[in-house]
């Protein structure tokens, strides 16, 4: 007869026992389902949650280092290259160098091959004037920026018109100059196109025209006598850019230095060094680390009774199977009588585990699951979205769970398969 | 057929089954008997295969019984013996034709079950369990499980010590139907039917 009808009409025969050894597995199985659910749902939920502030973090900190780029900017190059004739003591001391150099050179920047920190180069012309009796600062401004390849940017210089001048507030309050009146400025005649808001600077006294107007009522076409310019934030930490600066102006302009405003450009520097440390390291670390440590106490907490809850299903299953053998003790002596041999016994009482383990693991993935599904939310905290059928799970369960119901009742189906007939058959 | 020489069982100090010769010839109805105690049943499951004696040996057709291998000496208890026992052993959860048919192995030139459950009056109990049927029809049932291989050699143990004595005459008289047929029978027994069935009667001492 086939041992499989004769196992499926045991298990028929003996429900309690066959039903309290499928709970044990079922169990088993159901303990790990929503072990390894849970466990697969908290990773996506953490995934997710990390996506979503390291997103929120890229995008504060994108936005943040924008706004902070654009007040860096706002507050003026922070390069001014001049001749090397220069007399810096004037220079320091009146604002502007007395020696001027060609316009084109500037264009020396369009021709370099490597890789520079210079940008948004600009021609000035300054020079210090007596303007209807106080002094004034005329501020020649090219209309364009010139910039390294591969470093254009917009331009953050603003223009002047040509035949427009614009006023730092002081020197318009001084000579009581408003907006569209018609100044003099040496010997041109300039509409005054703006009032400028007060800045607490030098630029208080400044009048701003096209770089062509300066040169012109100057009387120095043609020339300038400073390029500013916005170094990039791109050196290693542990060089010294200043000395970069001028390694790298040398080829470009050598009869011309560069000095850096330190005190803008260090603040600068550390202002954004910093912002990229805070917004892009250290916030999602802090936050991957909360949750790492919430993921860590879940699974603690799992390994510690999974392992004894299985332990004690696998006992039962065990103890089951003895009580299984001990009953059958005639039956196993009637089909020794009959000829079988102890493979056959062995397969009737190992083929029922692996049965009742196939059935558990089908039954404990159903209600591993639905518990998940239906409890995981309140009892792990974790949004529905990120529970549900794990379809692996079942394919390991339907392996393992035979395979851990046989291995539980080995010792019984040996004790079976080794089992004195006669001592049953003799003492009926 | 089969001879026992100085076939001894003992089990730790106590002697089930003293010192004892027999020599059955096919076709032959031994009855054995005994009192309580004396080894009948020992000496039964020895000849069935299923108890090493101590000492002495057992010849099935000329060969040491316990000398087979494991599967021949599986094959010899599928295909030469029938056993029938006291307590019909048959598996509860199977039923009447399933119990007769769990004899039947690989290569077995077995009876046609049904005809043979027929013959045994057994024919609208096939779908019954051990559990619905009456004493004497569980042992018709194991008398037809003993006999489904055609054996050369039926082994019952006390086959009517649990009947009424019309089913008691009745076992006798299918083992009777067998024996006439060629069958050797061994049968244990303490009743008085045996003695009008049996060629010969053995009768052993306790110790």
């Amino acid at each position: 007869m086939n041992p499989l009808t004769l196992i499926v009409k045991e298990i028929t025969h003996r429900k309690a026992n066959a039903l309290l050894s499928l709970l044990a597995i079922t169990i088993a199985v159901a303990l790990v389902v929503i072990f390894f659910s849970v466990s697969q749902g908290t990773q996506r939920e953490q995934a997710e949650i990390l996506d979503d502030m390291n997103a929120s973090t890229d995008e504060i900190s994108q936005s943040t280092q924008k706004k902070t780029k654009r007040i860096q900017r706002d507050m003026g190059q922070n390069l001014r290259i001049v001749s090397e004739e220069t007399d810096l003591a004037h220079f320091w001391d009146e604002g502007f160098s007395k020696t001027t150099f060609p316009e084109d050179w500037l264009q020396q920047f369009t021709n370099v091959t490597k890789q520079i920190n210079y940008s948004h180069l600009s021609a000035i012309l300054k020079w210090k004037i007596d303007w209807r009796g106080s002094p004034a600062m005329i501020y020649g401004l090219a209309p364009r920026e010139v910039a390294p390849p591969g470093r254009e940017k917009p331009i953050m210089i603003t223009p002047v018109k040509r035949g427009t001048v614009q006023l730092g507030k002081t020197i318009a309050e001084i000579h009581n100059v408003k907006r569209d009146d018609v100044v003099k400025v040496e010997n041109g005649e300039f509409e005054v196109d703006r009032v400028l808001a007060e800045k607490g600077s030098g630029a208080e006294i400044r009048i701003y025209m096209h770089l062509a107007d300066a040169q012109s009522v100057l009387g120095r076409e043609g020339l300038i006598n400073e390029i500013q310019a916005l170094d990039c934030y791109c050196a290693d930490e542990s060089q010294d850019t200043l000395t970069l600066l001028r390694e790298q102006l040398a080829p470009i302009l050598p009869k011309a230095k560069v000095f850096r405003m330190q005190d803008m450009a260090e603040a600068r520097e550390q202002q954004r060094r910093l912002m990229e440390a805070q917004l892009g390291k250290a916030m999602p670390k802090v936050i991957d680390e909360a949750i790492q440590s919430q993921t860590n106490n879940l699974e603690k907490t799992f390994t510690k009774i999974l392992p004894v809850m299985v332990f004690l299903c696998g006992l039962s299953v065990a103890t089951l199977a003895m009580l299984n053998t001990r009953d059958r003790r005639q039956e196993i002596g009637v089909f020794r009588a009959l000829g079988h041999g102890g493979m056959h016994i062995a397969i009737l009482f190992l083929g029922k585990a692996v049965a009742i383990g196939i059935a558990g693991a089908i039954i404990g993935y159903g209600v591993g699951g639905y518990l998940t599904l239906n409890f995981g939310q309140e009892l792990f905290a974790l949004t529905k979205a990120q529970l549900g059928w794990e379809p692996s799970l079942l394919i390991e369960a339907l392996w393992l769970a035979p395979a851990f119901a046989a291995l539980a009742t080995f010792i019984p189906a040996m004790l079976a398969v080794v089992q004195d007939p006669a001592d049953t058959l003799r003492h009926d | 057929m089969i001879t026992c020489t100085q076939v001894t069982k003992r089990f730790g100090d106590v002697t089930a089954l003293a010192p004892f010769d027999l020599n059955m010839e096919k076709g032959e109805f031994v009855a054995i008997k005994g009192a309580s105690g004396s080894g009948k049943t020992t000496l039964l499951l020895a000849l069935g295969g299923m108890l090493r004696p101590t000492e002495g040996e057992i010849k099935y057709k000329g060969a040491n019984l316990y000398e087979l291998s494991s599967s021949e000496l599986g094959n010899y208890r599928s295909n030469e013996v029938g056993f029938v026992f006291q307590m019909f052993h048959l598996v509860p959860y199977l039923n009447v034709e399933e119990n007769v048919l769990l004899a039947v192995s690989n290569g077995n030139q077995a009876s046609q079950p049904l005809e043979l459950l027929n013959q045994f009056g057994l024919s609208d109990r096939l779908t019954h369990t051990p559990s619905e049927l009456s004493a004497g029809e569980r042992q018709r049932v194991a008398l037809a499980r003993a006999l489904i291989n055609q054996p050369e050699i039926i082994l019952a143990d006390e086959p009517t010590g649990n009947l009424d004595p019309e089913n008691d005459r009745q076992v006798f008289k299918h083992l009777s139907e067998y024996h006439k047929k060629g069958g050797t029978v061994a049968v244990v027994t303490h009743g008085s039917t045996a003695d009008e069935f049996a060629d010969r009667i053995v009768s052993l001492k306790a110790g």
